[in-house]
C-alpha cells in the first residue's frame, strides 16, 4: 500500500524537525576497506530540504547525532521507521532570494558502520 | 415609446492627457496585485497530514499585477483620426452622467491601435493602465 508523502516525523538528536519539505534517503554503501572487514567510509546520506531552521540552527553543523524519519501513523498498518541512523550534519546550504521564503537544504553523512559487533 | 435604460453608458465622458474622445466603449478593470498566482510562497511540507490545505506564505514585496503595475486599466474604443501614442502620461478622468468613475488618476498608455477601413470610421483602441 502506498504511503502518501504527509505527516512525516522527523527529528535530529530527538529534536523535531519542522518544515521539511523534501527527504531524499540514499543509502548505498561503498566498498570495504579491507578484504576480510566490513569497514567502509560510504554508508550514504540523507538530503532533507525545508524552510525552518528551528532545530538545526548552524550551531548544529558538523555534529553527530542520531536522525529518525518516521511516516505517519495510520499508513501501512501504522507509522514506519524508514531511516534511523547515527549521522553527521555533513553540509548545510542556505538559500536566500528576494520575495521568497529563505529554504534550507542539509546533508547528514550516515555514520553507523556495517557490522557494529566487529568494528570499533 | 423607448424604455428607460438610467443604468446604461451612454453620457460617458473620458478625458484623457486634457482630450476628450468620442467613445464607443469603455471597459475598467481593477485586479488587485496582492491576490495574483504569485503572491504567495508555496511552503508545504511533509509535517502537514493529508487533507490539510497546502501551507501558503504571502510574499514579503507585492508582485506587479499582469500589466505591468497597479492592476487597474482602462480600455476604450473611439471614433476619430486621433493617435494615442504608447507610453504617453498624464491624467485619466472617466465620468458617467453625474458619477465620477475615474479623477484626474496618473495614467500612462500601454498601448493603442488605429484601424482605417474603406467604408468605415476611422476607429481606435488604447489600453491606458491607471495608477492605484
Amino acid at each position: 500500500m502506498a504511503i502518501p508523502a504527509q505527516g512525516f516525523t522527523i527529528t535530529w538528536g530527538g529534536a523535531a524537525l519542522l518544515e521539511c519539505r523534501e527527504i531524499d534517503i540514499n543509502q548505498e554503501r561503498g566498498l570495504p576497506l579491507q578484504r576480510d572487514g566490513t569497514w567502509t567510509l560510504t554508508l550514504g546520506t540523507v538530503r532533507i530540504a525545508g524552510f525552518s531552521t528551528a532545530a538545526l540552527p548552524e550551531s548544529e553543523y558538523g555534529r553527530r547525532k542520531q536522525l529518525v524519519v518516521t511516516s505517519p501513523a495510520g499508513t501501512a498498518g501504522g507509522s514506519l521507521v524508514l531511516f534511523s541512523r547515527d549521522c553527521i550534519f555533513q553540509d548545510r546550504r542556505v538559500a536566500v532570494v528576494a520575495n521568497d521564503a529563505v529554504r534550507f537544504d542539509h546533508v547528514f553523512r550516515v555514520m553507523d558502520t556495517v557490522g557494529a559487533a566487529t568494528n570499533p | 415609446m423607448a424604455a428607460s435604460t438610467p443604468h446604461d453608458g451612454a453620457g460617458t465622458v473620458l478625458n484623457l492627457f486634457g482630450s476628450t474622445y468620442q467613445i464607443t466603449n469603455i471597459v475598467l478593470s481593477n485586479t488587485n496585485p496582492a491576490e495574483g498566482d504569485d503572491a504567495q510562497i508555496d511552503v508545504a511540507h511533509l509535517g502537514q497530514t493529508t487533507g490539510e490545505l497546502a501551507a501558503r506564505l504571502d510574499r514579503p514585496l507585492v508582485v506587479p499585477a499582469e500589466d505591468g503595475g497597479s492592476g487597474r486599466q482602462v480600455t476604450f474604443d473611439y471614433l476619430g483620426k486621433t493617435l494615442i501614442l504608447d507610453g504617453s502620461t498624464g491624467t485619466v478622468t472617466i465620468t458617467s452622467g453625474d458619477t465620477t468613475l475615474v479623477n484626474g488618476k496618473a495614467a500612462t498608455v500601454q498601448s493603442s491601435t488605429l484601424t482605417l477601413a474603406v467604408n468605415d470610421a476611422v476607429r481606435g483602441q488604447a489600453v491606458v493602465s491607471i495608477a492605484r
